[in-house]
């Protein structure tokens, strides 16, 4: 996306499922849903998403979601795709942008984390998995 | 022009090279130039000119969005029908990984007699080394010097002292030679338009455009690599068409085989030829292994938001990189099943035609969006000649499962 | 779909589905042997290292085995086994011709190679003949 400065922004087109970048400009997922609060004038307000497999497979649905849902559930140590408030987005354009670091946020990304620690950084010119 | 200017040129020369010229041109242009000659070679021409526009569609909004074509499948198609595209993607290219190995393997058996399948995990650990090891513009630079050698066939065209008529009123006969029959001709034109237009070359191409930190100041680079990859790949297409016809036609001989596909470049150049021929198609092959395997394994990761790609260590990539080394493995394993890899690249050309359409839709879209592109969309020309092919894929996506089984594969 | 998988792989069950099985039996027979000899050739011509010649000619001779094996296997219709018996007979000395070669060229023995391959134009004369008998 090019940057603009719309003041109103589309649910579908510019949050959900949109590329999800930590504080670093590094990816670390997509919005894979998100969470609306009704208020008291009856107004829907978007107050916060989640990323991960478990999320997208609630969304995907069927036997596949479903497939994705559990997977997730089992791999992850706590909650799966836990949810994040819409106060952790620092900018909307030209990415979706966090303001904290994926370092910062150990609930998120877990099987990047694992994979980067245990897998690919203990084999020779992996790098380093620091996050 | 600087020497980095020229050798970004190879991004285009490795899209063409190993992009266009993989194992399915190498046995479906042979098979074609065989039975048809140059009949089909219109298809090619009409290929050349659909994947051009498409390629370059994707390489501006890469440059513009600073996103690559994929990742668009999901944000504008949704969770589901991204889904749907990704898992197409994945059978199509995936699949096709498997074949391009073994095109590496008996690019190894032309000049050794070493049984393919000996090669089979040779080539995957030198693919699964190159890539870990190698920056992408190297490989990239190694694959876009050494794949022309490829160009070999268009010498051999040469050296064979063709009736040029002959060769002429071939490529302007657009109709069965006598004896085949109509649907077999249609089927072997889909079948080539799916060993061409491969939309693998869109996401790998716009991938790199990506990795290369393209902006909206690199599209003089970006089309002149489309308009030199491209239709270089074409040329060397139809060279395989004309030397089968030349040397295969009179004599009744069908392609079945790799050596095959080699045999009238022998005969043209003799060992010589033979090397550059062997050497060629070992660069064709691994480009289109290196092009197939990172495209799957970008798609993979573009749908689900992961990080992936050779800027950052493997390590901040690791989801991308498991899934990818996973893939090779399974490729790997694959082809040394036994399993046919010329059958199973021709059902995977096949396939590949059927899921046009889901491949340049969305491109398309996106091209022509004002919101995400801005002054940058499309002009009369690309949308044009985008819609046309869309349309055209269309009609093969309907064609080609009725004509595959009415023609028996090609064959009935 | 499964309506269509089936059509793909039906054995032909009439008499004219059996004449043209035979037919292209035989076209790639032709192909076969005509590919074994232009290997010869260039051999002979030394436009080709042996390595890259055995490879195609233990191809060809792989393939002629597995199409004889599968013309074998089709149930010949009513008064169509003297057909059978001719493509198959032929059939035998396409692979055995064939198999020679291969194993001499897997010996190193290039001119043997060389002098078979061109003994193949006999060969090459005998299947036309049959795909004649076969046509008429």
């Amino acid at each position: 996306m090019s940057p603009d400065h719309r003041s109103t922004r589309s649910l579908r087109l510019d949050l959900l499922d949109q590329q999800v970048l930590d504080g670093t400009e590094r990816p670390v997922g997509r919005v894979d849903e998100i969470e609306l609060e009704a208020g008291q004038d009856g107004t829907l307000a978007v107050t916060g998403f989640r990323l991960g497999g478990a999320a997208l497979g609630r969304r995907v649905g069927g036997a596949v979601g479903h497939a994705m849902t559990g997977t997730c559930r089992r791999l992850a140590d706590d909650e799966a795709s836990p949810l994040l408030p819409i106060e952790s987005l620092k900018d909307w354009s030209p990415r979706l942008t966090l303001h904290r670091a994926l370092s910062e946020l150990p609930e998120v990304a877990g099987l990047e984390r694992w994979l980067g620690k245990h897998v690919v950084s203990r084999i020779p010119g992996g790098g380093d998995a620091r996050v | 022009m600087s020497t980095s200017k020229l050798f970004s040129f190879t991004l285009g020369t490795l899209s063409a090279i190993g992009g266009f010229i993989d194992i399915g041109d190498l046995v479906a242009d042979a098979l074609v130039g065989a039975r048809f000659g140059l009949r089909l070679a219109w298809v090619t021409v009409l290929a050349v000119v659909g994947i051009m526009c498409y390629a370059e569609m994707s390489g501006r909004i890469a440059a513009v969005t600073k996103r690559p074509a994929f990742d668009l499948a999901r944000s504008r198609l949704g969770p589901r029908y991204g889904l749907v595209a990704l898992v197409g993607a994945f059978l199509v290219t995936g699949l096709l990984v498997m074949a391009e190995l073994s095109g590496i393997a008996f690019s190894f058996q032309l000049l050794t007699d070493i049984s393919y399948l000996f090669w089979v995990p040779v080539a995957g650990l030198v693919v699964a080394l190159f890539l870990w090891a190698l920056p992408f513009e190297i490989l990239e630079r190694i694959y876009g010097i050494v794949g022309l050698s490829m160009l070999v066939f268009v010498v051999a065209v040469w050296q064979l002292h063709p009736d040029w008529g002959h060769l002429w009123h071939s490529a302007t006969t657009p109709s069965p030679t006598p004896g085949e029959t109509w649907p077999i001709y249609a089927f072997l034109g889909i079948t080539l338009v799916g060993a061409q237009m491969t939309p693998y070359e869109m996401f790998f191409f716009s991938s790199g455009g990506v990795e290369h930190g393209w902006g909206p100041r690199s599209f003089a680079e970006m089309r002149t690599n489309v308009i030199v990859g491209f239709p270089l790949g074409g040329l060397l297409a139809i060279a395989i068409q004309a030397v089968a016809l030349v040397v295969f036609y009179p004599a009744g001989i069908q392609v079945e085989h790799i050596t095959q596909t080699v045999l009238p470049v022998v005969v043209a150049l003799g060992k010589v030829g033979l090397a550059f021929a062997a050497v060629g198609i070992f660069a064709a092959t691994f480009g289109a292994t290196m092009e197939t395997l990172f495209a799957t394994g970008y798609d993979i990761a573009q749908y689900f938001g992961w990080s992936y790609g050779k800027l950052q260590p493997p390590a901040q990539a690791a989801r991308f990189t498991a899934v990818t080394a996973s893939l090779l493995f399974v490729s790997v394993a694959l082809a040394l099943t036994t399993l046919n890899p010329i059958q199973v690249t021709i059902v995977a050309v096949v396939f590949s035609a059927m899921l046009l359409p889901l491949a340049f839709l969305p491109v398309l879209l996106v091209a022509n969006d004002h919101v995400v592109m801005g002054q940058y969309r499309n002009g009369k020309l690309s949308n044009a000649i985008g819609v046309v092919t869309l349309g055209v894929s269309c009609l093969i996506s309907v064609a080609a499962p009725v004509l595959l089984v009415y023609t028996r594969g090609g064959s009935g | 779909m499964t309506a269509a998988l089936w059509y793909l792989v039906w054995p032909p069950r009439t008499q004219a589905g059996y004449t043209h099985q035979a037919q292209q039996t035989i076209g790639k027979f032709r192909s076969q042997v005509a590919t074994a000899r232009l290997w010869g050739r260039e051999l002979d011509r030394d436009h080709t290292f042996l390595a890259t010649a055995s490879v195609g000619l233990d191809e060809m001779e792989t393939d002629a085995t597995n199409t004889l094996d599968q013309f074998a296997a089709y149930q010949p219709p009513a008064g169509q086994e003297p057909m059978r018996t001719e493509v198959t007979t032929l059939g035998d000395a396409v692979v055995t011709d064939l198999g020679e070669l291969r194993i001499a060229a897997r010996q190193g023995r290039t001119a043997t190679v060389v002098r078979k391959a061109k003994r193949l134009g006999d060969l090459l004369d005998r299947i036309d003949t049959t795909t004649s008998d076969v046509s008429s």
